[in-house]
């Protein structure tokens, strides 16, 4: 799906965070901060992974190979939160593309990289807690205490 | 099933039975297993400017294609969108290749006149096109696949010149028919090359170099070794210590090992079997098995453990070779069982056993063979794999980036 410009904004804001989570073949889950995140197209996000012996990375490429979907969660500085899903794309690990993120790496951080990874989003989830309580009281009337609904 | 029916299996019929492995990975071995045919469209659309198309140097894998006249001019080999690589080679349409075509603005593979996967071709690095101070082109002194540097000497095989070539090999008839030079490699080329080369940062992560086995010298292939020894220390200027790479020679005594390791900067050493079985061996490699011999090879790669380390030796296998007619396995499951028995007395010795797919190719004794069926390669890919898992013996001088050669290799990807 493609992403509103409120999201594009927060993604390409450096203070806000943003943390990929992503699964290994057990299932066992792992959400790591990931600051390069950057919108790369319509529906497409783009970052940058480390280390080639890293959790994450391999966990990226077992979701390339399963078709195994990703979520980049983004908090804003105002701590506005929202939660995209996808699957992964692509994974550079060559060619004019990744030597750019190569080069950008090197330069800015010291750092050697293992591969820059592109992402579809197919989902955005606004994590308001407000909004997502008034959304769950129309949905599901049943899920409340009385204490929170007893008359004054 | 006959083995036959086997073999010509749809695609989507054999990956279904094994939802363990890859999509990818068991599309990137059966696009080696049956061959590439660029469309035109292709080559009319290719950047020749951006991407590698194919030359002369001897170890290209096109110049031993199975599709002798269209061999020239089309792309190297292939990226996947995983990042792997494939390498595979121009097929003539009758042998059912897969079609790789250029529609709404992508290169895509097609089978069964479905489009399966997108795909892109390997780009050509900076410092093809340029020359030494000796005015030698870099690119015939090195070849380069997306992250790696080949340093491919062309010199004959000894074992051809006597008349006992291994059966599926194509080298010595390649440097005859194929006009590929013959001159040896300057070292300080080789030196001068790969400092240039390296300048394109995030480009390359090692080096391999090999050549045709050379038995001459004091002591047998004491002439390769001191090539080998040349060439590394000649390389070997532009890193500081050791540098990733590996070296592909044949069987070296451990004394001679010994030399390897210590007068170079040399990080990694391979020797190729090529065939896990003593009597198909013998039968496949007939210059091998009488100049070294089959256990007398096994031994000396376990004795490379010793000098190289665990982890960093490995060996390659020709994956389905053992079931050429008329000396090889009968079944698919006979030379299942037994390569995977004989793979693990070398990788419980920490040696790390990888394969290639054979290929029939049109200048080799075994021309009008075939190769075994996907599922046999599939089923090698996961035991080599499971061995390997088993004795935590991992190739990463030889995985899907610093070679990309090998399907079992690849695994070690998620693990």
């Amino acid at each position: 799906m493609a992403l509103n410009e409120v999201i594009k904004e927060l993604i390409s804001d450096k203070e806000s965070l943003k943390i990929v989570a992503s699964q290994n073949k057990e299932g066992v889950i792992n959400a790591v901060p990931k600051g390069s995140v950057e919108v790369t197209g319509n529906n497409e996000i783009t970052y940058v992974e480390i280390l080639e012996s890293g959790n994450s990375y391999k966990n990226i490429v077992y979701s390339i190979w399963f078709n195994k979907p990703v979520s980049i969660t983004i908090i804003g500085k105002n701590k506005e939160t929202y939660l995209l899903s996808g699957h992964v794309q692509r994974v550079l690990t060559c060619g004019t593309e990744y030597e750019n993120y190569y080069r950008k790496y090197k330069e800015t951080k010291g750092f050697d990289i293992a591969a820059a990874v592109k992402i579809d989003i197919d989902s955005v989830l606004d994590l308001n807690i407000n909004e997502l309580i008034d959304k769950q009281r129309k949905e599901h009337p049943f899920y409340i205490h009385y204490d929170s609904i007893v008359a004054v | 099933m006959s083995e036959n029916d086997l073999r010509n299996e749809p695609f989507k019929v054999t990956v279904a039975r094994y939802p363990q492995l890859p999509y990818l990975n068991l599309l990137k071995t059966d696009v080696q297993r049956r061959g590439v045919n660029y469309t035109d469209t292709v080559i009319e659309n290719i950047n020749q400017e951006k991407y590698q198309i194919t030359g002369s140097n001897v170890f290209f894998s096109t110049l031993g294609a199975r599709d002798d006249k269209n061999k020239f001019g089309v792309p190297e080999a292939l990226v996947l969108r995983d990042g792997s690589i494939v390498i595979t080679d121009p097929t003539p349409l009758e042998q059912n290749p897969y079609i790789v075509d250029y529609i709404d603005g992508k290169y895509v593979l097609i089978d069964a006149g479905e489009i399966v996967e997108e795909v892109d071709f390997w780009e050509k690095p900076s410092f093809y096109g340029k020359k030494t101070s000796k005015g030698t082109p870099m690119d015939s002194i090195i070849f380069a696949r997306p992250q790696r540097l080949n340093i491919t000497p062309t010199s004959p095989c000894y074992f051809f010149s006597s008349g006992l070539p291994c059966k599926y090999c194509d080298l010595n008839p390649h440097i005859c028919c194929d006009g590929v030079t013959q001159q040896k490699m300057d070292p300080e080329d080789a030196y001068e090359t790969v400092r240039e080369a390296i300048k394109q940062e995030g480009r390359f992560t090692t080096l391999c170099m090999t050549m045709g086995s050379d038995i001459g010298g004091e002591k047998p292939f004491d002439d390769e070794l001191n090539y080998y020894i040349d060439v590394l220390k000649a390389i070997g200027k532009n890193f500081e210590g050791r540098f990733p790479s590996q070296a592909i020679t044949t069987a070296l005594t451990k004394e001679q090992l010994q030399r390897l390791h210590d007068e170079t900067g040399l990080m990694s050493y391979t020797s190729d079997i090529e065939v896990l079985n003593e009597e198909k061996f013998n039968w496949i490699c007939p210059g091998k098995a009488k100049y070294i011999g089959y256990q007398e090879w096994k031994k000396r790669l376990i004795d490379a453990v010793d000098v190289f380390g665990r982890g960093n030796v490995g060996t390659g296998i020709v994956g389905g070779v053992e079931l050429a007619q008329p000396d090889g396995f009968a079944t698919e499951d006979e030379a299942l069982e037994s390569t995977l028995a004989e793979a693990e007395t070398l990788i419980s010795k920490g040696v790390a056993v990888v394969y290639i797919v054979w290929v029939p190719r049109p200048h080799s004794v075994f021309k009008k063979q075939h190769n075994a069926s996907l599922d046999y390669y599939a089923r090698l890919t996961l035991g080599l794999d499971e061995l390997s898992r088993k004795y935590g013996v991992r190739a990463e001088f030889d995985d899907y980036r610093r070679c990309g050669n090998h399907p079992n290799s690849d695994l070690q990807r998620i693990s």
